[in-house]
C-alpha cells in the first residue's frame, strides 16, 4: 500500500513540474507607420568622433548647431515621410544636406536601423537612432563621416526631429 | 662590392609632464623607444639590434618599423603592441604627443638630423587647452568648422597687447593644395565662449561666392587670423593680429 501511494505521489510531482508554456510577447512592431508624417528638425548636433572615444571634456566633443548660423536655423528643416513611399524635405533657410524629394523605405522592416532615401538613381542611408520614442514623436538621425583610408569614423552629425 | 649600412633607428617621444599646480604647464621631455637598449639607459654608443628596421621587399631604399614587434630584451622575449608600449608608457599613453625619427648606422658613423627634426605630431590623448584649436579637430571641407583662440595661452612671439584687445574679429581664408588663394573673408564676429575662447564658426561652402571656374573639390587648406582693436591713452586705435593659423581639410566621405 505504501509502495502504491510513493507512485501515485511521484506520478502527480512528475505531472505537476510540466513548464508553463510562454506566453506570445505580441506582434512585431511596425515602424514604417510610426515613421510616416512630417517631422522638424529640434536639435542639431556635431560630435567628434576621436575626442568621445577619449572622454573629452563634453566643449571638446560636441556641438550644438541648431542656431549657430543666424538666418539659417537648422529648425527650419522638415521632411515628410509619406505612407505611398515618396517623402520630400523642405530644407528651410538651413544648410542641411539632404536629397529634396524621392522615394523613402526602411533597410529592415523588422529591425530597422536606417531610412533609405532615393532620388533620381541616387541613395542617401539616414542612420537612425534609439526608435524607444518614435511612438512619442521622436526620433534621431545620424550621420557619419568617415575618413576615406581608414573607414573610421570623425565625424557624427545628430538631427532630432519631432513629429509635427 | 655593395656595401651594407646596417641601419638602426632611434624613436624619440616627447611627453608632457603636468605640473602640480593648480594651472597646467607643461614641458617636453624627449625620451628613446625601448627598442634602442636592452637593459639599464639608452646609450648612443651601445644601440641594440633590436632597434634595427626591416627593409621593404622590392624597395632597396625604403625600410619600415611595424607593430607590433617582438624583440628579446635583457633576455626576455618582448612584444610592443602600440607606440606607448615602445616607450614603457602603456598605461599612460596619452603622455605621447609626438614622435620624430632619427636614423642611423650601428657605429654611429652616419645619421639624420636628430632633435625631432622629423617629428609627427599625434592627436592628445587627453584633452589639452590650445592658443588655437579647430572643432571638430579635423574636419573636411564639407563640414562645419569652429574655430577658437585661447588669448589666455597666447604664445611669447605674439604681439602681447592682444590679451587687452577688444572686438575681436576673424579672417579666413581657403585656400587650394599648393597655397593659392580661393577667398578670403574678413571681419567675421567671433563671440567670447563659456571655457573664455573667440569663437566662430562657419561652413567653408557657405563662406562667400567661389570665383569662377573654382568649386568647393579645389579647397584643400584653410588659413584663419584673429584680430582686434586696442585703445591708447590719447584714444587712440590701434589693430592688433594674431599669427595666422593654417590647417588643411581631410578626406571624408
Amino acid at each position: 500500500m505504501k509502495n502504491i501511494f510513493a507512485v501515485l505521489l511521484i506520478s502527480l510531482l512528475a505531472f505537476s513540474c510540466q513548464p508553463d508554456e510562454i506566453p506570445a510577447i505580441g506582434d512585431k512592431t511596425d515602424y514604417k507607420p510610426m515613421l510616416e508624417g512630417t517631422w522638424n528638425l529640434v536639435k542639431f548636433e556635431q560630435v567628434d568622433a576621436d575626442a568621445e572615444s577619449k572622454s573629452f571634456p563634453d566643449f571638446a566633443t560636441r556641438k550644438d548647431l541648431t542656431t549657430v548660423f543666424p538666418g539659417h536655423l537648422y529648425t527650419s528643416f522638415s521632411i515628410t515621410f509619406n505612407a505611398d513611399g515618396t517623402f520630400s524635405a523642405n530644407k528651410g533657410t538651413s544648410y542641411v544636406q539632404m536629397m529634396a524629394s524621392g522615394t523613402w523605405a526602411l533597410d529592415d522592416t523588422d529591425y530597422p536601423s536606417a531610412i533609405i532615401l532615393t532620388s533620381s538613381g541616387k541613395t542617401q542611408k539616414i542612420a537612425l537612432g534609439s526608435l524607444a520614442d518614435v511612438v512619442v514623436g521622436k526620433v534621431q538621425f545620424k550621420e557619419e563621416r568617415k575618413q576615406v583610408e581608414s573607414g573610421k569614423v570623425k565625424i557624427k552629425y545628430v538631427y532630432s526631429l519631432t513629429k509635427k | 662590392m655593395k656595401k651594407l649600412t646596417i641601419l638602426l633607428i632611434i624613436v624619440l617621444g616627447a611627453f608632457g609632464l603636468k605640473a602640480q599646480t593648480d594651472v597646467p604647464k607643461f614641458t617636453v621631455s624627449p625620451s628613446e623607444t625601448l627598442l634602442d637598449y636592452d637593459q639599464g639607459s639608452a646609450s648612443w654608443g651601445s644601440i641594440s639590434k633590436n632597434a634595427k628596421l626591416d627593409p621593404v621587399a622590392g624597395n632597396p631604399n625604403k625600410f619600415k618599423l611595424s607593430l607590433p614587434k617582438t624583440v628579446t630584451r635583457n633576455g626576455v622575449s618582448v612584444t610592443f603592441n602600440n607606440i606607448a608600449e615602445l616607450f614603457g608608457v602603456g598605461d599612460t599613453p596619452g603622455k605621447i604627443k609626438e614622435f620624430g625619427f632619427l636614423l642611423r648606422s650601428q657605429d654611429g658613423s652616419k645619421q639624420t638630423p636628430g632633435d625631432l627634426k622629423t617629428k609627427v605630431s599625434l592627436l592628445p590623448l587627453e584633452f589639452t587647452p590650445a592658443y588655437f584649436r579647430t572643432f571638430p579637430a579635423k574636419v573636411s571641407n564639407k563640414d562645419v568648422v569652429t574655430a577658437y583662440l585661447n588669448l589666455s595661452l597666447i604664445e611669447s612671439g605674439e604681439d602681447q597687447k592682444l590679451k587687452i584687445a577688444s572686438k575681436i574679429t576673424a579672417t579666413a581664408t581657403l585656400m587650394t593644395a599648393t597655397g593659392t588663394t580661393i577667398l578670403a573673408v574678413d571681419k567675421i564676429a567671433t563671440s567670447y565662449t563659456s571655457e573664455k575662447e573667440y569663437a566662430f564658426t562657419f561652413l567653408p561652402e557657405m563662406l562667400a561666392a567661389f570665383p569662377a571656374g573654382v568649386s568647393l573639390k579645389d579647397v584643400a587648406k584653410c588659413k584663419i587670423e584673429f584680430s582686434g582693436e586696442v585703445s591708447d591713452q590719447k584714444g587712440g586705435v590701434t589693430t592688433v593680429k594674431t599669427k595666422a593659423f593654417e590647417f588643411s581639410f581631410q578626406s571624408y566621405e
